[in-house]
């Protein structure tokens, strides 16, 4: 009976027994033992098993629903960011130094601290207001240099291709700002490609 | 009054005692033989609840004492009980 007993006793946790197994089996050594309470052994194993699950089950369902929690919060509280792409198609070839070096040159001039100044004052687009208050028009500018305004070449079925990307709270504004760089890029390069509009939201 | 946690805090009430000997106490005052599950049930919920603590001991018998809020708890469910035990007497016995 000792030996059923002393396996009824490993069911209990780990946990469980590393606090409590050696004063238990003293116990079972001690007690003058029934046949009954193999029974009432394995019902204490069953019972801490089921605590120690519904412990985990708990600290697992208030993760879980404190992440849910948090990023719902997070969709709420951080604003809405679109993003608006052009894509020109120069119509050289892939890898044209001069084509390069003409995006180039045209960037920088769109880039400028002229033409962005220029761009975000400009009555009918009136960007990042909010940080115009609280900031110089240089950090203004930076900003949107380095984190909003994106300029890729790439190299699509053998032609040279500008993309131009502006990420914003406002759609609208996003769109009209893509537009207006593209269309800047276009004449600074006195042109001759081809401009195929990609917006995207 | 079979509840073993109770049956326990009142074995400990007059000293420390390990599993073994409050399984015989509990045998002796109550006429209540705790199984060893139920036994060591009753103490992990009743440490987990600060109500007794383990005392330092180089034997592999674990004694237990019992802590002042184990015993204010004693003594709220004795009182308790002492209220029911009256009650049912006076409805049995009416003068």
């Amino acid at each position: 009976m000792r030996r059923w007993l002393g396996l009824a006793a490993r069911l209990y946790p780990q946990s469980w027994r590393e606090r409590y197994g050696v004063e238990f089996e003293a116990l079972l050594d001690d007690v003058e033992l029934r046949w009954s309470d193999i029974g009432d052994v394995l019902r204490g194993a069953l019972k801490m098993q089921l605590k120690v699950l519904s412990s985990y089950v708990k600290l697992v369902a208030a993760v879980a629903m404190a992440g849910a929690v948090l990023a719902v919060a997070w969709s709420f509280l951080t604003p809405k960011r679109y993003v608006s792409s052009s894509v020109v198609q120069t119509g050289s070839q892939a890898g044209d130094p001069e084509t390069v070096d003409q995006i180039s040159h045209a960037w920088q001039e769109v880039a400028s601290r002229a033409s962005l100044s220029e761009l975000i004052q400009r009555p009918s687009l009136d960007l990042y207001r909010g940080e115009r208050n609280r900031q110089p028009l240089e950090d203004v500018i930076e900003k949107m240099k380095t984190e909003d305004l994106r300029l890729d070449i790439s190299q699509d079925r053998g032609e040279t291709s500008l993309h131009v990307s502006f990420i914003y709270p406002d759609r609208y504004k996003a769109q009209a700002v893509a537009n207006a760089l593209t269309t800047k890029i276009l004449d600074a390069s006195r042109e001759r490609w081809r401009v195929s509009p990609a917006d995207r939201n | 009054m079979s509840d073993p946690t109770i049956l326990i805090l009142a074995s400990l009430a007059d000293g420390d005692k390990h599993g073994y000997a409050m399984m015989e106490d509990i045998q002796r005052f109550a006429e209540v033989r705790l199984g060893p599950g139920t036994l060591y049930g009753a103490i992990t919920r009743l440490e987990e609840r600060g109500l007794i603590r383990p005392v330092s001991s180089d034997d592999r018998r674990q004694p237990y004492t019992i802590t002042a809020s184990g015993r204010r708890v004693l003594e709220e469910q004795t009182a308790s009980l002492d209220r029911v035990v009256k009650t049912a007497q006076k409805r049995l016995n009416p003068a």
